[in-house]
């Protein structure tokens, strides 16, 4: 008795010890990761809008972002060191499919962060915790956001879905392989539903640097507006709208805290990026003591995150490391590669129509030199033909005017290359008397766009930490003179092109006399204003910016400025490549076979 | 052929091992009696032995001191049999005193055998098993069992993930089945799940390891077993006088075949071809000048010493049996830098307190070390110039002996240890408790407790001046692993025999598990000093990460039902039942309960009357199987949907930012295979050759592969769900044969394991309708992991010039096949050109004892399947033939050397097709260890008052035989590397598939080591 005794107790306590076991142990509860639920809260709702900031990390400053948006336009060319998918959309070769990755990066980051702003627009209007101006703002940011993000969605693919599985501009939560996209009308006209929200809504001043507020939601308005006047769905009002909301913006600057920058040399140079003339940027964290890289996400040392490091410093700079000098028995770079000068890749050159017609004027307009560079000073000691060239003085030196010329003797044969005693290009040496570009080692040398130079960086392979400049005052001007062109207010047009032309007469090693003269030198009258006029004084103004193939697409002059300007775009382009390729992922996931048989744009 | 037999039994071992013949001779005589003590090695006696005149029914066993007496004719043949141990036939040969002394052997077909939740005597079990003793586990000397079992066992493949010490395997049990969801097999140490790696376990403390290879067998583990088994028995004490034993080794390894790559003379050819645009560099000037050849290889590799000590002690009285054990172990490697060093202690407890009530409990814990797991600085050594001196004239290091640009630092400075560390230290603790109840003799009743343990410490540090930073800023990084689980069993047990000819067994069983995961990691930026290494990361001045997705927890749990019924009839027919129910919290609702169910039939045909007196077949017995199992890897939380973090900053604001990367799911289920198995086990001629077949087809649906959603969801991550199918299918053969059987003491033996497996994998279908998953490297038709590529049929040779310009190519290029024959090369022109399964797979070992002499051999390999070399790829960087940097030496083509090896140096060479460079056929055999041993006689032994001493020495990865990668590529061993990552390159190949890539190479080792017992 004694023993059944014990062994019932026994098997009681194990028992129940295993029927500790009820079915609530089946129940999740993750600690460590957060569910889409967690957007229904306050908080969530802000990191949502910040993670909606963050995305545009991915679209400019990344390897490929950069092609996208400048390459194959008649300002700048690939060099033969980008080729394949990337030197794709400078020659609008085969490469340019739906595979090619870079088109998925602008598609799939747009559409992810497009839902991000829905669903904080979605519950921020219910969601508790916030204050109301804490609620006006987020409300106000992320239809800004979103406005943005459509607006380079439709202009680069046409239509785009406004419906991603859960109804338009709705929030999607549900697991949706079907897709509809809504016509480039349909998404201007939400774009510029969004961008009015946003202006009316915004505060007047950023309270932090790289936050939206009024001035940038007026600037794209703008340009919304001027978009949509010359693509389908086009209302006659649009370039009224277009004018006032710029000259809005032009004509309250003080309200907003905005001015345009004195030298146009500052205007890009690196520790500017917040200054008064910036409407809007994607934050970096550029510091004159070096970045935060933790937050940076770039790809620098040991924070290796993802493709959101920016490389614009590595994209426009030429090759200068390659012009060598025997020293002794070997060769060696007589400009080894520095951080100053930036890693050089040499992917995309300036072509030669951006270089000598629209900067022919170098003297009296400063924006050519405050925007590319053509000489570079010695890493070494070196001797050429007996002269010799110490650390820190001229060593490279790009003629551009061609009249810089030597005797024979003073030159290389093998090379073509001057030495007199710094390394002397003439601009013949980049291309042939017919505009295509030379092949060989002298393609190395080019003038640097300078515009994304980061000294700060502790190695000089790593990534740029600076913001990147997407909206500044200056371009608000040539927007509004394009829509008083359009309204055929040529005087206004004429002013306002004028206030950019006499700010780039300024120098600031020059008397006030001599910026005078050569401010009215740089005016134009009435008769100058033309669309492709204020293309080139786009050029001038803002070369490598990130808005040149928007800019010619939408005025309906990339063909024929980039079958007139850049040679090797010439050959392929066509109609077609107006619009990008949707990715192919997209289209393969797709499970309806209608769907699928008519997503993709035509001729891809 | 005959052959006439008297003093010697001798069989033809000659040619195939299953092709001898064997007749036996005998005259007719006198009948004699003849009496003898049968003992084991040790001098135990033996009780129950059965002793038998070969060819007549006249037997008799042994008494509880082993005795026996038996009347036999003179010339008669004594055949000695007993469960577990060796059969012995002995010739009487006049003599009336024969005592014999029997070999133990856990092979013999009667051996009890593991098989989850229990035991089962080996001709009784239903399903496919296979097991392996610690003997035959420790002729092989490594670090962990993995490697031990290596192509000891048909049907299961353990290949390495890492040349380094500490590396762990890879095991896959009858092909892979599975697309996204893990396919490893379930580790079952002492009875509980086990969660971590085999290196937390001393492989001195492993008793056997028994592997469940079919679902009637894997089934009792249900929604864990469709992956096959691993049930780890580790050593326990005894219930008799104490033992001491100690086994150790120490020896040193070095590297058994360099990489192969230019010397000088060849680099300079290299360089002067006229396809390079690399001019030398300056140093590398100065190094022709002055005859600079340098071997980087021969700089960096060192001795690799290896050290294996184990002590333990076993004993116990009537009622309690008790063992403890200390282990250590430290291996380095040939490059500076990686090690692995384990110290373990485990104590193992069984008491029994009366004739109804026991307990006993297990614990096993190892502090583990692993240096430069994965740090590598072979591309470094590699691709350096020949030409380069690497030390300058006052001996110090050439600081950057590279090409300017990549501004990077000589491997040299990895040899100093303060500038770089990578560490990983483990400890582990298993530990299991049970208590056993018998309420009737038939019925009895366990609880098993199992609690886990395990924490790992990582920290690495590379500071600006090492080879790995080059002058960079420095960098630091720590993590921790934690992983805690317990499991309790409650299992009741009835056996009873009814009528004497029904067999009825019978197993329930309910079960819990919990597994509890907590992960956190810190990577910080410019140290503060160097000295600090890791160890303060608040000291890093450009600050610290804390990656959102690097910090990681979770629970997960299992409920179980189990039930399995065992019956069988006269010990002739045989089957077993078996349920279980598993409910998990990792699948969506409603989807968390699945029940499996299994069964299988034996037909033991040498009990039937027309066979049981077959004098020379001692087991026939055919088994076949049916059962369902599945997959559990759905990782937790994965249906709830989650959000990624990025970052941003408002000028110095710095904030966190979510996005929703992936969607609830409310769908997911586990992904099920159906497994059907067929086997036949035999023994012949008194158990001298043995072994089985088995035949297989498993048939895996519902896989769970993680569907990406297209982009216009809003959500770029992945959603799981089950679609698709695979199958394997096989064939499996084990055999043993004793060539030569000691007539005495002394006398020649050889022993001979054979293993043939082949496995044919193939992809049934994908998601509905696609046949293409190019994303993903499927192809449905064919194996899970193919090459699909270009197919490379040679080199454009001179006079194929205008031939090659067709394809815009030029002589010394690379010739693709044009496989669609439409005269471009493009994507279409890729097709399946090879596979990584092999066609067949075989283990051969030998075994030979002469006198007091001992010696064994471990070979194993495989035959056909496709390597992936992907240092040859030019992801690697030390075989782009573009003359940049030093190259791996290979046949590169030349005007005046047309071959079709590899194409012409080329600057302008492009990617798109070096990747076919990399595929080579993955045949080899492999003389993986040759063991010498010596053992003191029992003369000696017994004035030294000992049990036992031998003495030994290893040779481990001996030599690597017909592998046409080794001889024609100059490849270093057609054994992987590792997994496929984007370290490698983002190359052709998937992450998940092993490959041979550049890491440290392996070394060949002498080892010396001593077995004492006292």
């Amino acid at each position: 008795m004694k023993k059944n005794k014990y062994i019932s107790l026994l098997l009681a306590a194990t028992l129940s010890l295993g029927t500790i076991s009820c079915s609530d142990m089946l129940d999740e509860e993750p600690k460590s990761t957060l569910t889409p639920e967690f957007f229904q809260t306050a908080q969530g709702l802000q990191a949502g809008v910040i993670s909606a900031y963050s995305g545009l990390k991915w679209l400019y400053g990344p390897d490929g972002a950069l092609c996208f948006t400048v390459a194959g336009t008649d300002e700048f060319t690939s060099t033969n060191a980008m080729n394949g998918t990337l030197g794709s959309f400078d020659t609008y070769d085969n490469n340019l499919s739906s595979s090619n990755g870079s088109v998925a990066n602008y598609w799939g980051n747009g559409l992810q962060f497009i839902n991000t702003c829905n669903g904080a627009i979605q519950y921020g209007e219910t969601a508790s915790g916030l204050t109301d101006a804490e609620r006006k703002a987020l409300l106000a940011e992320a239809h800004f956001l979103r406005g943005y993000y459509y607006y380079l969605l439709t202009m680069y693919y046409g239509a785009v879905p406004l419906d991603l599985g859960s109804g338009k501009l709705k929030f999607n939560t549900t697991p949706t392989t079907t897709s509809v996209r809504d016509s480039r009308s349909d998404v201007l006209a939400a774009v510029i539903e969004d961008f009015t929200y946003a202006k009316e809504n915004l505060l007047d001043k950023p309270s932090e640097s790289g936050r939206v507020a009024k001035p940038a939601a007026m600037h794209f308005l703008a340009k919304a507006y001027l978009s949509r006047a010359t693509m389908e769905g086009a209302q006659s009002s649009d370039y009224q709208s277009a004018y006032d909301e710029a000259m809005n913006l032009i004509n309250n600057l003080a309200n907003y805290g905005v001015s345009l920058t004195k030298d146009f040399a500052n205007v890009n140079l690196e520790g500017h990026e917040n200054d008064p003339e910036v409407l809007f940027n994607v934050q970096r964290t550029w510091t004159s003591s070096g970045p935060n890289l933790t937050f940076d996400e770039s790809n620098d040392g040991s924070f290796a995150v993802s493709n959101k490091g920016n490389r614009a410093n590595f994209y426009f700079t030429s090759g200068y490391e390659n012009v060598k000098v025997q020293v002794g028995t070997s060769t060696k770079a007589v400009v080894p590669r520095n951080v100053t000068y930036q890693r050089p890749w040499r992917m995309i050159m300036p072509t030669k129509w951006l270089i000598f017609d629209a900067f022919a004027d170098k003297v009296n307009d400063s924006r050519f030199d405050g925007s590319f560079r053509t000489e570079w000073l010695a890493g070494i000691d070196f001797t050429v033909k007996g002269r010799t060239v110490k650390t820190g003085s001229l060593a490279i030196k790009l003629s551009l005017n061609n009249t810089e010329t030597t005797a024979a003797e003073d030159s290389v044969a093998s090379t073509g290359v001057i030495y007199k005693p710094y390394a002397l290009y003439y601009w013949g040496m980049l291309y042939n008397a017919d505009g295509t570009y030379k092949n060989g080692d002298v393609q190395y040398i080019y003038p640097d766009l300078k515009k994304y130079d980061d000294t700060k960086r502790s190695n000089m392979n790593y990534d740029s930490n600076r913001p990147f400049i997407l909206a500044r005052l200056g371009e608000t001007y040539l927007i509004a003179a394009e829509a008083a062109m359009y309204l055929n207010k040529k005087d206004k047009a004429k002013d306002l092109i004028n206030v950019i032309r006499e700010r780039a007469a300024y120098r600031s090693n020059l008397t006030d006399a001599e910026v005078a003269v050569r401010k009215a030198a740089m005016d134009i009258t009435e008769s100058n204003v033309t669309l492709d006029f204020i293309l080139d004084e786009r050029s001038r103004e803002l070369c490598g910016e990130s808005w040149r193939w928007i800019d010619l697409v939408r005025t309906g002059k990339l063909l024929e400025r980039a079958k007139l300007y850049n040679l090797k775009a010439k050959a392929n382009i066509k109609d077609f490549h107006l619009l990008r390729p949707i990715p192919q992922a997209q289209i393969d996931l797709l499970s309806d076979p209608s769907q699928k048989a008519s997503y993709q744009n035509p001729n891809y | 052929m005959t052959f006439f037999m008297k003093n010697t039994n001798l069989i033809k071992p000659f040619g195939l091992l299953f092709l001898f013949c064997f007749i036996p001779f005998w005259a007719f005589s006198q009948n004699i009696t003849v009496k003898g003590v049968v003992t084991d090695v040790n001098g135990e006696s033996l009780l129950g032995v059965n002793v038998r005149q070969v060819g007549t029914a006249i037997g008799t066993v042994t008494d509880i001191e082993g005795r026996y007496s038996l009347q036999v004719k003179k010339d008669a043949k004594l055949l000695f049999s007993f469960v577990g141990y060796i059969n012995q036939t002995v010739n009487v040969d006049g003599r009336t005193t024969i005592n014999v002394s029997l070999k133990e052997d856990s092979k013999t077909l009667d051996e009890v055998v593991v098989v989850g939740y229990g035991t089962a005597k080996k001709s009784d079990v239903t399903g496919s098993i296979a097991s392996i003793n610690e003997k035959t586990l420790k002729e092989v000397p490594v670090s962990n069992i993995a490697q031990a079992m290596q192509g000891r066992i048909a049907g299961v493949q353990i290949q390495q993930t890492s040349t380094r010490p500490g590396g762990t395997s890879q095991i896959r049990v009858r092909g892979t089945r599975s697309l996204t969801a893990s396919n490893d097999p379930l580790i079952i140490v002492d009875g509980i799940p086990f969660g971590g790696t085999f290196n937390d376990i001393a492989p001195d403390d492993i008793k056997s390891v028994d592997i469940l290879k079919d679902a009637s067998a894997t089934a009792i583990y249900g929604s864990r077993g469709a992956n096959g088994v691993i049930l780890v028995t580790t050593n326990r004490g005894n219930y008799q006088k104490a033992t001491v034993t100690y086994n150790g080794y120490a020896g040193f390894g070095n590297v058994a075949k360099k990489y192969e790559v230019f010397n000088a003379e060849e680099f300079l050819q290299m360089k002067s071809q006229p396809g390079t645009t690399w001019p030398l560099l300056s140093q590398e000037e100065e190094g022709k000048t002055n005859g600079t050849d340098t071997d980087w290889q021969d700089l960096m590799y060192e001795t690799a010493i290896i050290n294996s000590h184990d002590l333990s002690f076993k004993g116990g009285s009537e009622n309690l049996s008790g063992s403890v054990g200390l282990g250590y172990y430290n291996e380095t490697a040939v490059l500076p830098g990686q090690g692995y060093k384990r110290f373990s202690v485990r104590a193992a407890m069984d008491y029994k307190i009366n004739n109804w009530l026991s307990f006993g409990l297990n614990t096993q814990n190892a502090f583990g070390i692993t240096n430069g797991e994965n740090a590598n600085y072979m591309f470094n050594m590699l691709a350096n110039s020949p030409l380069v001196a690497p030390y300058n004239e006052d001996g110090s290091i050439v600081k950057k002996p590279h090409d300017p640009r990549e501004d990077s630092y000589s491997p040299l400075l990895a040899k100093d240890s303060s500038t770089w560390t990578q560490e990983r230290k483990r400890i582990s603790s298993l530990n299991s408790i049970y208590a056993e109840i018998k309420f009737l003799p038939e019925l009895k009743y366990r609880v098993n407790v199992g609690l886990n343990y395990s924490h790992d410490d990582y920290g690495d540090f590379y500071s600006s001046e090492s080879c790995f930073k080059s002058g960079g800023l420095s960098s630091a990084s720590t993590s921790y692993t934690t992983q805690y689980n317990y499991a309790v069993e409650n299992l009741l047990y009835f056996d009873k025999t009814f009528n004497q000819k029904h067999h009825l067994g019978a197993t329930l069983m309910q079960s819990v598990e919990d597994t509890y995961y907590q992960y956190s990691s810190l990577a910080g930026s410019n140290m503060t000093a160097d000295y600090m290494q890791f160890y303060n990361m608040g000291m890093a001045i450009d600050g610290v990460a804390v990656d959102a997705s690097k910090q990681k927890y979770y629970r997960k749990s299992l409920l179980s039902y189990m039930g399995r019924l065992n019956y069988s009839y006269d010990s002739r027919y045989m089957a077993t039942v078996t349920f279980r129910s598993d409910g998990s919290s990792v699948l969506s609702k409603g989807h968390k309960w699945h029940s499996y169910p299994a069964i299988a039939l034996a037909w033991n045909a040498k009990n039937e009357s027309f066979l049981k007196d077959n004098s020379w077949l001692d087991v026939l017995k055919v088994r076949v199987g049916y059962g369902q199992t599945s997959n559990q890897s759905v990782n937790p939380y994965s249906t709830l949907g989650s959000l990624s973090q990025n970052k941003y900053n408002y000028g110095n604001d710095y904030v966190y930012g979510y996005y929703v990367s992936s969607l609830p799911n409310p769908e997911v289920g586990w992904e099920y295979t159906t497994s059907y198995n067929a086997g036949i086990d035999w023994a012949v001629f008194g158990g001298r050759i043995s072994g089985n077949f088995d035949v297989y087809l498993q048939k895996t649906h519902d896989l769970l592969v993680d569907q990406s959603l297209p982009a216009s969801s809003g959500v770029s991550g992945t959603i799981l769900v089950n679609v698709g199918k695979t199958e394997n299918k096989g064939f499996e053969m084990a055999l043993h044969s004793q060539n030569f059987v000691a007539n005495k003491s002394g006398d020649f033996t050889w022993d001979t394991d054979f293993n043939l497996s082949l496995n044919r994998n193939k992809l049934i279908e994908l998601n509905s309708g696609v046949t293409e998953d190019e994303g993903n490297g499927w192809f449905v038709g064919h194996p899970i992991d193919v090459i699909y590529d270009y197919k490379k049929i040679g080199i454009w040779q001179t006079a194929e010039a205008t031939e090659a310009a067709k394809y815009s190519c030029k002589p010394g290029d690379i010739k693709i096949e044009d496989h669609n024959d439409d005269g471009k090369i493009d994507a279409t022109d890729r097709y399946i050109t090879g596979q990584f399964e092999p066609d067949f797979e075989f283990g051969f070992t030998n075994r030979f004892t002469y006198k007091n002499f001992d010696m064994d051999v471990v070979t194993y390999g495989q035959v056909g399947g496709t390597l992936v070399s992907t240092i040859h790829q030019p992801q690697a960087y030390i075989n782009r033939l573009e003359g940049r940097r030093n190259n791996l030496k290979v046949d590169y083509w030349r005007e005046d050397n047309p071959t079709n090896a590899f194409p012409r140096i080329n600057s302008a060479m492009t990617d798109t097709y070096y990747s076919t460079l990399g595929y080579y056929s993955a045949s080899y055999w492999k003389i993986k260890t040759i063991t010498l041993g010596y053992t003191l006689p029992e003369k000696l032994i017994s004035k030294l008052k000992i049990s036992g001493l031998r003495f030994y020495v290893t040779c481990n990865n001996v030599a690597t035989l017909f592998s046409p990668y080794m001889n024609n590529a100059g490849g270093v061993d057609p054994q992987p590397t590792g997994y496929f990552t984007t370290e490698n390159g983002g190359g052709k190949q998937e992450s998940r598939q092993l490959t041979v890539g550049m890491n440290t190479p392996p070394s060949r080792q002498f080892l010396f080591g001593i077995n004492f017992k006292l």
